[in-house]
């Protein structure tokens, strides 16, 4: 359609004023030539403007394209120098625990992450968290990570992120962001409750969450209430009492 | 972890038991059950280097290297990775339970004095 458009501009500023100023006719009919004349005017300074609003959106598409890509591009490099620089470090003071089949991190602090790594990716504890977490709340927190890691849901979680990242002034992308984020937590928390049940995977986030520290000191963060009401509501009414006092 | 992995980190655990630094000889011969070769050795204290883990400095003619940072500073640096993560997700962690909070995070930023993680 551009190409048509330019092609008839060009038309206009070229051979048609020098056709019609030779024309025999207009001798003939000087009130029509000149009427021919104004509508010739009328009509070039309408394709030249529409022309230039075409070239002005392409080089804007353009412009708009190409950041797009390098925002891409730098979310995925920034992602992988990130994880590549925790991973090597992970390589020199995690120890690898045969049995449980976990990578172990010596810190008091309680935590269990999965980390992307490839095609397999690491079911990471601390020593915090095994001494915290008792043998069955061990076991949905590490059925809860292998789920993470066994169903690739780091790509999901790396997909939206590069997605809200190439577009951040759209919100709706931030939200899909979060809204995958959450699905993927609710999908590894149902492998979870499969392995062992809800009562342990309720117990393992809240002590978890709260460091086992006694009485009403921890505050979760509005997703992992949301994970906790979620695994609350699946449980028949009478049982849930004894959870949150 | 792979086989590469196990020989930087003998090497690496050499230097941290050594903290005025090694030359790549010495580390030959702490590692002599080993059996490494001296270039093997060189190899993987450059790349070590390349990972900004170790460090050398020239001392008369030959280059003694150092650790960058300690087990335990290490260890450190990898939580407060995770623990920073919280908030933005660039290492697409999938945490269990996100205990602390991107306040707490940067507190230990501070308290680490501002090392990059």
């Amino acid at each position: 359609m551009t190409g048509v458009f330019l092609l008839l501009l060009a038309a206009l500023l070229g051979p048609v004023p020098r056709l019609l100023s030779n024309a025999r006719w207009a001798g003939r009919v000087p009130r029509a030539a000149a009427i021919t004349w104004v509508v010739y005017a009328f009509v070039t300074a309408y394709l030249l403007l529409l022309n230039l609003v075409f070239v002005i959106s392409w080089l804007v598409a353009g412009v708009l394209l190409a950041w797009m890509i390098g925002r891409l591009v730098h979310t995925v490099l920034t992602l992988r120098r990130t994880q590549r620089r925790h991973q090597e470090m992970l390589a020199m003071v995690a120890e690898w625990d045969p049995g449980r089949r976990v990578h172990v991190i010596d810190d008091d602090r309680a935590l269990a992450y999965c980390l992307p790594n490839g095609a397999a990716p690491m079911v990471v504890v601390t020593r915090g968290c095994l001494e915290l977490a008792d043998d069955a709340e061990l076991r949905a927190i590490l059925a809860h990570e292998r789920s993470h890691a066994r169903n690739r849901h780091d790509l999901l979680v790396a997909g939206f992120l590069a997605w809200q990242r190439i577009l951040p002034f759209v919100p709706s992308c931030r939200l899909a962001a979060d809204a995958v984020g959450a699905a993927t937590e609710a999908w590894a928390d149902d492998a979870a409750v499969a392995a062992v049940s809800h009562d342990v995977t309720l117990r393992a986030i809240i002590r978890m969450g709260s460091g086992g520290a006694d009485g009403p000191v921890w505050d979760p963060d509005p997703p992992t209430l949301r994970r906790i009401r979620r695994l609350l509501d699946q449980m028949p009414g009478p049982r849930a009492g004894h959870l949150v006092r | 972890m792979v086989r590469r992995d196990h020989l930087e980190r003998a090497v690496l655990e050499s230097l941290w038991g050594n903290p005025d630094g090694l030359t790549a000889p010495e580390v030959v011969d702490l590692l002599a059950d080993r059996h490494l070769a001296l270039t093997t050795v060189h190899t993987v204290l450059d790349r070590l280097r390349a990972k900004d883990m170790v460090v050398r400095e020239r001392d008369g003619r030959v280059f003694r290297h150092r650790a960058t940072r300690d087990r335990e500073e290490m260890t450190a640096d990898a939580m407060l990775a995770v623990l920073a993560d919280s908030a933005d997700h660039t290492l697409a962690l999938s945490m269990f339970v996100r205990s602390v909070s991107p306040a707490d995070a940067e507190a230990i930023r501070k308290a680490l004095g501002g090392r990059r993680v």
